[in-house]
């Protein structure tokens, strides 16, 4: 293959799970986030 | 400079340097809209090195009042401002973002990425960081005043205060914001974004470290801002979270805020040993000693910071058994600390040393910090801290470890990545006088104050009696002097060094050290590795 489509592709590809673990680890945070505010708000102490 | 070789470097991958300044943009669009991690990366420094002024013209302000008994310069309440918004500013204004202005200059080049992994939300996240330091600083001039309740805004007192408290509690949550959005873009740059060749255990300390304090940030950013959260709507909207007058619990703020705020300490020591298990190598001439022990023993402080965060309230009417297990589990961070000290001493041990100024820093980081890690393992004794807590002992120690390490480690990184970020040495007789005047005054600031501490001194107070003068007398002396070391550095070597005034840098400025940011020449290129190198089998040098 062309080599300056593979290395399209590899960026591309790359940008792709960049965004994916990207998104889950902002995920993670808003849950700690909510989740530390809900458990008080819910269960108290 | 003994160790200052010129080797002029060849590689194929230079053609990047030819085109450097191509992309590059000018004038103030290049700050603003900047997306380069070079440019992020200075734009932190300077951020931060600005805060660490403000911080530190506050300290000297304490200082001065303390300087002897009676009320001299300002009155109780304000004095009360000062000590809060120091403890704020230079937490999360000057020592976290200056680690992340590191990150961002240091790790895609050592791990030979292009730029980071989300170059516009970087650039969101340093812009972020301007509005919340504005408005932590403009609570000064808020009716009623800054906030006055200590950095750890523990409740009831928070609940208290003036509007002030707000725009605080604002501004932390927007930096909140901006470390979490670093700490994605850190993560995902290291874990993906490597050059081939460069597995996870070939990485470079610094990044490995780095990518350690990461997650920690994002695990326990969260919980900071909802306990301010919290906290904001216990001020406005009829919760009772933390508000006993409603049935809330003030100590439920305490645990939540020590659950952010140990680890949080870990945040602003980890990167600090990262930088020293850099330096270490590269001025004895030798490989790090135990580099796997050192990945461990980090990741294991990690996760130890998350079950030690009861230490920072054994006077709170903790059951016997949880001081026991906060106790033990707090000495435990002691091993593998040790590991890390061991380890760098061990590197040391028959290296061909010289000592440089970044040496000297790294150096007198390790023996001060181990001093002050020392006093922790006392802090950390229950029955010991049930006397201590809260007095310039408590002070005392986390200057040891915060100024001596984490500033120190930042000093020491400057020194040694100057050349490469600057493309000018810095002189090394300033760096050396910059070095001692620094140790010698912050010992004359900090070492009394333990003495203080067992004495009795409480912290946070604007006066005391006559039997803790002459001590004062000697830390506000000492605090001085040390605040004027800062202006010292900032005058006489960083502004030089962005003038490019100084002898040219060459690529690899100092013979011993290891790692793709030597490969690249000095300053380093507007953009750098634009396709990924190929590497050798240690993972530090780029083959043709």
């Amino acid at each position: 293959m062309d080599s300056h489509i593979e290395s399209t592709i590899m960026r591309r590809d790359q940008k792709r799970s960049n965004r994916q673990i990207g998104i889950t680890l902002g995920v993670i945070a808003m849950v700690f986030f909510f989740g530390c505010i809900a458990r008080m708000a819910l269960l108290g102490r | 400079m003994s160790a200052v070789l010129d080797h002029p470097h060849v590689h194929g991958h230079d053609s990047h340097a030819a085109h450097d300044g191509h992309h590059a943009p000018s004038g103030w669009r290049r700050w603003v809209y900047a997306t380069n991690h070079k440019d992020i990366g200075t734009l932190y420094l300077v951020f931060s090195l600005t805060m660490l002024m403000l911080g530190g013209v506050l300290a000297l302000l304490i200082r001065a009042e303390l300087f002897q008994p009676g009320l001299q310069f300002v009155n109780p309440e304000l004095f009360n401002q000062l000590t809060t918004m120091h403890g704020l500013i230079m937490v999360f204004g000057a020592i976290m973002p200056a680690f992340v202005g590191f990150a961002n200059w240091m790790i895609p080049i050592q791990i030979g990425a292009s730029d980071m992994a989300f170059a516009r939300m970087n650039n969101f996240s340093f812009w972020l960081l301007i509005p919340a330091g504005v408005m932590l600083v403009a609570t000064f001039f808020m009716p009623g005043g800054a906030p006055s309740g200590g950095w750890t805004i523990y409740a009831p007192l928070t609940l208290q205060m003036g509007p002030s408290m707000d725009v605080a509690i604002f501004g932390l949550h927007i930096l909140g914001a901006s470390s979490i959005m670093g700490s994605i873009n850190i993560i995902v740059t290291i874990l993906n974004m490597r050059a081939p060749g460069m597995p996870l255990m070939k990485m470079p300390m610094f990044c490995w470290t780095w990518l350690i304090t990461a997650f920690l940030l994002i695990a326990v950013m969260p919980v900071l801002a909802g306990a301010i959260t919290m906290t904001l709507t216990d001020r406005h909207f009829g919760t009772s979270f933390f508000n006993p007058a409603g049935g809330g619990d003030p100590v439920l703020f305490q645990h939540i805020f020590w659950f952010f705020g140990h680890p949080e300490v870990y945040i602003m020591i980890l990167p600090a040993f990262g930088i020293i298990s850099q330096i270490v190598p590269a001025f004895a001439r030798k490989k790090l000693f135990g580099y796997t022990s050192m990945v461990y023993a980090t990741s294991s402080i990690a996760v130890l910071s998350f079950i030690v965060w009861g230490h920072h309230m054994f006077t709170t009417g903790f059951p016997v058994a949880g001081q026991l297990f906060f106790m033990y589990a707090t000495m435990l961070i002691a091993v593998p600390t040790a590991v890390k000290i061991f380890n760098w001493i061990a590197t040391m041990w028959r290296g061909s040393m010289t000592f440089e100024t970044p040496m000297l820093f790294a150096v007198g980081f390790i023996f001060v910090f181990t001093m002050g890690g020392f006093t922790g393992l006392i802090c950390a004794m229950a029955p010991v801290d049930i006397q201590i807590q809260d007095t310039y002992y408590v002070v005392a120690h986390f200057h040891y470890v915060l100024v001596a390490g984490s500033l120190y480690a930042m000093f020491a990184g400057y020194y040694y990545w100057s050349p490469k970020w600057t493309g000018v040495m810095y002189s090394e007789t300033r760096g050396k006088i910059h070095f001692w005047w620094s140790l010698v005054s912050f010992n004359v600031t900090f070492f009394p104050m333990h003495f203080l501490g067992l004495a009795g001194m409480p912290r946070r107070y604007a006066d005391y009696p006559m039997q803790f003068a002459d001590f004062n007398a000697v830390a506000s002396i000492g605090g001085f002097f040390f605040g004027f070391a800062q202006v010292y550095f900032v005058l006489f070597v960083v502004i030089p060094g962005m003038r490019g005034k100084g002898q040219p840098a060459p690529q690899r400025p100092w013979e011993g050290a290891e790692g793709l940011e030597w490969e690249i020449p000095s300053p380093a290129p507007f953009h750098t590795f634009e396709t990924p190198p190929k590497l050798d089998a240690s993972a530090t040098r780029i083959v043709v």
